[in-house]
């Protein structure tokens, strides 16, 4: 099975995806600057792969443009964080 | 709430009640919550929920596309309008939020380490008072009702673990935000953010109290000519207690633990696709305020 082989549907919520910090990562930057401070919260590479996958936002031109392409359609459908299944 | 809603209740949901019974033929009513394959023609081929088993899942979906010999279907132009995402209101400025529990306390389960995503819109009238208040003075100001409604109840929340029991704005004890300019130049207009929130509540299914407190600061720049947040870094510092989420197996950390939530200025594509997690609600998300008594 390789990526090509699906169109990748709408995506239902993002709200909490990624893990596997380090623990370095896990202390936080008390006493730095604001924008240190906020940088210290931004998501790693590693937290930002899911966006690798070409998703697309509305699930019937997904599904159109699927069909054009003799594809299938993975739609991922979840109240809140897809991965916690919530 | 969130889009899955969308299927379920809106002008899709008898063209989603046939997708999930073509998937999932057990079905027999609940949540359709999961993950679905579907032929180029819109009918459902198979279903899942249990992350664990995705490889196996999307080989058996691709399989059974092989297999069905579908057709391109007809998707009409209404369907892909009740398909779309709802559009922010003319004029909206977006934020990112990035929220993680740190330092991440000993003994905390493993969902804990996870992070936490939303967007919130800033809306045209409440950047437009921004402006207002701080045109000819740098004398501190109070933010915008909606706007330190919007953020207190919504968005300082811990959803780092998944999706978070709405908090309601009665359940807020305090929220004082102010705001002052600190220069202007070329345009833009920066203002320092500064306050104190504090709110906490009980809820179904176990009924335990939780609790949200914290600081907030932030540096945002305004583009004065459009009336659009150009730049903005601000930080959420603070303590949360015995949220519950709807996953038993992921527990919040016991007591009180440091939540940070980090909030930037969104621009790109997606960001203006992809509604915040409450918006749903409409008016209540727009136009909630709280009260610091």
């Amino acid at each position: 099975m390789k990526r090509r082989d699906f169109a990748f549907g709408a995506v239902s919520a993002l709200a909490a995806l990624g893990s596997g910090a380090t623990p370095g990562v896990m202390a936080w930057a008390a006493g730095s600057s604001l924008q240190d401070r906020v940088a210290a919260l931004l998501p790693s590479s590693e937290e930002d792969r899911w966006l690798e996958v070409p998703w697309r936002t509305n699930m019937m031109t997904a599904i159109s443009e699927a069909g054009r392409a003799g594809k299938p359609v993975l739609l991922w459908v979840m109240n809140g964080n897809p991965l916690g299944c919530a | 709430m969130g889009e899955h809603l969308q299927l379920t209740r809106g002008p899709l949901r008898d063209w989603w009640d046939g997708v999930v019974k073509q998937s999932n033929p057990q079905y027999r009513g609940g949540s359709t919550q999961g993950y679905y394959i579907l032929g180029g023609d819109g009918r459902g081929l198979t279903w899942d929920n249990y992350p664990p088993r995705l490889p196996q899942f999307l080989e058996r979906g691709l399989a059974l596309h092989r297999n069905s010999g579908a057709r391109k279907g007809s998707i009409s132009t209404e369907q892909i309008r009740a398909a779309a995402p709802a559009a922010p209101p003319p004029g909206t400025s977006i934020i990112r939020l990035y929220t993680r529990i740190r330092p991440l306390p000993a003994g905390a389960s493993p969902s804990n380490q996870l992070l936490g995503r939303d967007y919130m819109w800033v809306l045209a009238d409440e950047i437009k008072e921004l402006l207002s208040a701080s045109r000819s003075t740098s004398e501190p100001f109070k933010l915008p009702p909606t706007f330190v409604g919007r953020l207190v109840v919504f968005h300082l929340v811990d959803n780092v673990r998944g999706q978070v029991w709405p908090w309601q704005p009665a359940s807020v004890r305090s929220a004082s935000f102010t705001g002052r300019k600190v220069r202007e130049a070329g345009g833009i207009r920066t203002l320092s953010l500064t306050g104190r929130f504090a709110k906490d509540d009980s809820h179904p299914p176990a009924w335990n109290t939780r609790g949200l407190e914290g600081t907030f600061e932030a540096e945002l720049d305004l583009d004065v000519a459009t009336a659009r947040i150009s730049r903005l870094r601000g930080l959420a510092d603070c303590r949360a207690w015995s949220d519950a989420t709807y996953d038993r197996g992921a527990p919040p950390p016991s007591g009180k633990y440091p939540l940070r939530i980090a909030l930037m200025e969104a621009k790109d594509e997606l960001s203006k696709q992809i509604t915040p997690e409450q918006a749903g609600t409409g008016a209540y998300y727009l136009r909630a305020t709280v009260v610091d008594r």
